[in-house]
């Protein structure tokens, strides 16, 4: 054997070293970043663990609503080929629940496929049974939101779909804050999607939503929502909507509308059903309009109690082709009397003292053309026309409750204003959050919009009021031993091009105890002319049964003695209210916290919104790949930073193969 | 002795880190096809251990009795590559293994060391004849040549191109004449080439494939693509051991053919090239063993077996880091699989015996005459 032969061959291998050397180089170190990034993406995949919805209480601390989390275990048989395995698995399993071990056995049976062993599992057992770790057995935990009294304030409290997002009233509103924070678990995954195992160290744990207590009375609800169904009964009714509200800091006590839902079966109702025509819908207000004409004028000392107007005997034409009518020929009325008596004539010509521009003020005061800003979603600003678009008309129709549409909830605000020393507040729903994690309470603040008219004025349009129940249309709504106030108001209902003589809106706007009055209630129904559709014969009934009861519960309430107060923990007065509260969450987000100014956070399965505000307020200079969830980050979590250095951050759309956990 | 040793020594850690990289890599694809995570392990635990029992009791062999029973082995062995064609069934379009009910038995293996012992053994006879085409070289090719037909029938291949690239190496260092290793070589490859390229369909597809990726823009082959993802997860230290998550079914093999990726993947760069540092000591130790050898029958022999563990390990290595197209070779000493653990042991052992033996007659007698000398 010639040894120059052996070298060669000898370094022929050597050459193939060095080659198969370099190439590793290459791919290990070299291309490193670029392999982690393939592996991460086919390897992994991130799902998110439902967070705790928060519970709604009302404002006695009565629950509301809450969710159930339903427990279920179910295992891959795949994975359970073995009978030894099964059989250790039926026995742990039998030992929690005390159900046979041939019963699990039996559930086993099959070779493939997904099996529940247990669904449903009662609290108690839940932890007990998620100690027993085993490959290919599988917890499922679905959330089910109940609403503790079915249908009642369903309006006000909406409902949640089945990825824990609130779909109407509070619920969607305050979602944010309910809602709180799913966590994310990232899994191992096989190539063919299916999971092997979870890796803890990425998993960020979901945040519980905060708890929410709202302005309404569940006893006040209740009543309210009964009368306002029994109020129904007589059958040309097609829609009902009441409203009672605190006038003193604008909390809305009790919110019903007809039909209703029950939330925790929405889907079986119509989508009409869903919105709450109390704050989305609108009408023309009608008569209920002529107090706020008419305390607008008072205000402006254009007319008093006595002083007296013509009522030109039913037929008023301020223009020609301008004709405003009364029911009956009246000739020479007080104020008093146009009010109790209703006269559309009486009002016109008191407004007609008044500017154009002085009545919008008035009226805009009040709250009409903008949003009460209450924190329900889809709030409707009604509409209310500026001066340089009206005819000559337009102020006698306003000031008799047409040309212009409110919402219920905009009337009840503004008859809140009209009788509470004339301070318009901003109509509130919820009183206080409970935070999730320190059970800290925050308490919203009555928020005063403005001054509407003179505490004086109030007071004298609470016996004008007054008047109209003792003495004239509002007759139906007066309540025994109580001295009350209101207004009757029926308005043809717009339909598609005009007023129509069928549909009418008849309502009642009025308040109580007279001299300091607590309540304020709105009754209004939908209603056709083929029967009783007059405000007074049809809602104000109603406000009297309502507000006899509350009456009668007030009572009750104080030959006992009970105050029921709220066990405070930690109350925390915040210097807001809860529609800016609700506005400023719409966009926060607590993953966004603080971080370190010098330490680099792990952006890992943030969304890239995120990652650029966490990397703004590091005051980094940012460089974005992809889109969707951030993977990759130049770097690494840990490192020491300073404002001004750049980061380039990969995301990927991890959604996009959509993948199904076995 | 500190060649025999080494070898020994870089022998065992080799197995024992094959056994712990098979043991992680086989883990999720044991789960999924049999259900006990460790099913390949334990089997490949046997193998090791038979393995480690035969290198020992083949150390101790005399290496010259082979030169008697060679042609007999080789025989046997192509019998047996015979068989394959009408027992077994088909794995993966090939024919090539018998069920031997405890484990399948792969013969191609036990033919690769049976001809190589029988050549050398051959080319020692043959003298100056070597340097004659018609009086030496044909001889063995006419063995070589009987072997590859029965491969080509299986069809294997990889098989055919390293056995004649291996069997063109042996006739280089048995001192052939350059010209006849000049025409034989480029007749022999263009044919095998042709042959394969036309007559076989998966070998047209992947060398298509390869030279695509090669030099076109294509991708290369799925599995070696998932094995360099492998290796590129890894870095300087890799991920440790039991880490892997390409064998979570994303590389095929992954516990045979791939395994060097998931060593890559568990220990880095560092983890490939200790390893590959082991193989090279393997080499090195056994061309000196070889040169030191008694006869040329120890040299020729002592440096196939050497080589053949190297250039094994060479072109699995090359498939996994994406440099030749797939093969289907093992890893010498760490890939899942009996036939070629327990072969790979006894050359190692052959290999131990023909460095024995040259220290047993030298050495001895010199340190006598030195003694005697005092």
């Amino acid at each position: 054997m010639q040894t120059g032969r052996l070298i060669t061959v000898a370094v022929l291998v050597f050459f193939f070293f060095g080659a198969i050397v370099y190439k590793l180089y290459d791919i290990q170190v070299a291309k490193h970043e670029e392999m982690i990034y393939k592996a991460r993406y086919q390897q992994l995949r991130t799902e998110d663990i439902m967070s705790e919805r928060g519970r709604i209480y009302d404002r006695n601390n009565v629950l509301l609503a809450y969710t159930k989390i339903h427990t279920s275990f179910y295992v891959n048989l795949a994975r359970f080929d073995k009978d030894e395995k099964k059989e250790r698995l039926a026995e742990r399993f039998s030992a929690v629940t005390q159900r046979p071990v041939s019963d699990y056995i039996a559930i086993m049976k099959p070779s493939r496929g997904k099996v529940f062993l247990e669904t449903d599992v009662p609290a108690s057992l839940v932890l007990q049974l998620k100690a027993i770790k085993e490959d290919g057995l599988y917890v499922k935990e679905e959330h089910e939101r109940i609403y503790v009294n079915g249908r009642m304030a369903a309006h006000v409290l909406g409902f949640v779909d089945k990825n824990n997002r609130g779909l109407g009233g509070v619920e969607k509103s305050f979602n944010d804050i309910l809602a709180g924070r799913p966590g994310t678990r990232t899994i191992l995954q096989s190539p063919k999607g299916g999971l092997i195992t979870f890796i803890d160290a990425l998993t960020r744990q979901p945040v519980s939503g905060d708890d929410l207590y709202l302005t309404i009375d569940g006893k006040l609800q209740g009543i309210v929502e009964s009368e306002l169904e029994a109020g129904m009964e007589s059958g040309n009714v097609t829609a009902g909507v009441a409203i009672l509200m605190d006038p003193n800091n604008g909390e809305v006590l009790a919110f019903a509308c007809k039909e209703d839902f029950d939330p925790n079966n929405y889907q079986e109702y119509p989508d009409s059903l869903y919105k709450n025509i109390g704050v989305t819908d609108i009408y023309a207000p009608g008569s209920t309009m002529k107090s706020i004409s008419i305390a607008a004028a008072m205000d402006k000392n254009l007319c008093s109690e006595n002083s007296s107007v013509y009522c030109e005997r039913g037929l008023y034409k301020p223009y020609r082709d301008v004709k405003i009518r009364d029911e009956a020929p009246h000739t020479w009325l007080t104020t008093k009397e146009i009010l109790a008596k209703s006269s559309n004539v009486g009002v016109s010509k008191i407004i007609e003292k008044m500017g154009q521009d002085d009545f919008y003020s008035y009226l805009r005061a009040f709250g009409f053309g903008n949003r009460t800003e209450i924190a329900l979603p889809a709030e409707t600003r009604g509409s209310l026309k500026k001066p340089a678009l009206w005819s000559g008309a337009t102020r006698y129709a306003l000031s008799y409750g047409y040309e212009i549409d409110a919402s219920p909830l905009q009337m009840a605000t503004a008859y809140s204003a009209l009788v509470n020393g004339g301070i318009l507040y901003e109509p509130q729903i919820v009183k206080k959050l409970k935070s999730s994690d320190n059970n800290k309470l925050t308490e919203g603040k009555p928020k005063a919009v403005r001054r509407v008219i003179e505490d004086e004025t109030s007071r004298r349009m609470r016996y004008l009021l007054n008047e109209v129940v003792e003495n004239g249309t509002g007759k139906g709504a007066k309540v025994e031993g109580l001295k009350v106030g209101g207004k009757t108001g029926t308005s043809r209902r717009f339909t598609g091009s005009a007023h129509s003589k069928l549909f009418y809106s008849s309502s009642f706007i009025g308040f109580f105890p007279l001299e300091s009055p607590k309540y304020v209630l709105l009754v209004i129904y939908g209603t056709k002319a083929t029967g009783k559709y007059h405000g007074g014969e049809v809602a104000a009934p109603v406000f009297s049964k309502i507000a006899s009861k509350i009456h009668a519960e007030e009572l009750l309430k104080k030959n006992e003695g009970i105050e029921l107060k709220f066990a405070s923990d930690t109350t925390v007065s915040g210097d807001f209210t809860f529609s800016e509260n609700y506005k400023k969450t719409q966009k926060q987000n607590d993953r966004v916290k603080d971080f370190n100014p010098q330490v680099m956070p792990d952006l890992y399965g943030y969304t890239l919104r995120e990652a650029i505000t966490v990397l703004n307020s590091l005051k980094l200079e940012i460089e974005i790949a992809g889109s969707g969830k951030v993977t990759k980050q130049s770097i690494p979590p840990g490192g020491a930073i300073a404002p001004g250095m750049k980061c380039v951050i990969t995301a990927i759309d991890s959604n996009s193969p959509t993948k199904e956990l076995y | 002795m500190t060649r025999i040793v080494g070898i020994m020594f870089a022998s065992l850690t080799l197995l024992a880190l094959g056994l712990m990289i098979v043991m992680s890599a086989s883990n999720t694809f044991s789960s999924i096809s049999n259900g006990d995570p460790f099913y390949l392990f334990y089997k490949q635990l046997v193998f090791v251990a038979v393995g480690v029992v035969f290198l020992f009791v083949f150390a101790v062999i005399p290496y010259q009795i082979y030169k008697k029973v060679s042609i007999y082995l080789l025989i046997a062995g192509i019998l047996m590559l015979f068989l394959t064609l009408f027992v077994e069934q088909e794995v993966k379009g090939a024919r090539r293994s018998i069920d031997l009910m405890i484990f399948s038995f792969q013969p191609v293996e036990f033919v690769k060391l049976a001809l190589f012992i029988h050549l050398c053994a051959m080319i020692e006879k043959m003298g100056d004849r070597i340097k004659s085409f018609e009086k030496g070289i044909v001889f063995i090719l006419i063995w070589l040549g009987i072997v590859l037909v029965i491969l080509l029938l299986q069809p294997n291949f990889s098989s055919i191109i390293m056995l004649s690239g291996l069997t063109f190496l042996l006739l280089f260092l048995a001192g052939t004449r350059l010209k006849h290793l000049a025409a034989m070589g480029l007749s022999v490859f263009v044919a095998a080439g042709f042959l394969g390229y036309f007559f076989l369909g998966h070998v047209a597809t992947r060398f298509d494939r390869y030279f695509n990726w090669l030099f076109g823009d294509g991708r290369p082959h799925s599995q070696i693509e998932q094995a360099i993802v492998a290796l590129g997860t890894g870095s300087w230290q890799g991920i440790g051991f039991g880490g892997s998550r390409q064998k979570n079914l994303f590389l095929s093999e992954a516990h045979s053919d791939f395994i060097f990726a998931v060593l890559g993947e568990e220990t880095g760069l560092i983890g490939t090239l200790v390893v590959l540092s082991f193989y090279l000591l393997i080499f090195i130790f056994g061309m000196i063993i070889a040169k030191n050898a008694k006869d040329k029958f120890g040299k020729l022999l002592g440096s196939m077996i050497s080589l053949t563990i190297i250039f094994y390990t060479f072109v699995n290595v090359a498939v996994t880091v994406g440099i030749f197209p797939t093969t289907g070779f093992a890893l010498p000493l760490m890939s899942y699989g009996g036939s070629a653990i327990v072969m790979t042991c006894i050359s190692l052992g052959i290999l131990m015996n023909i460095g024995f033996s040259a220290y047993k007659e030298a050495p001895i007698q010199e340190n006598v005459l030195n003694e005697g000398a005092k």
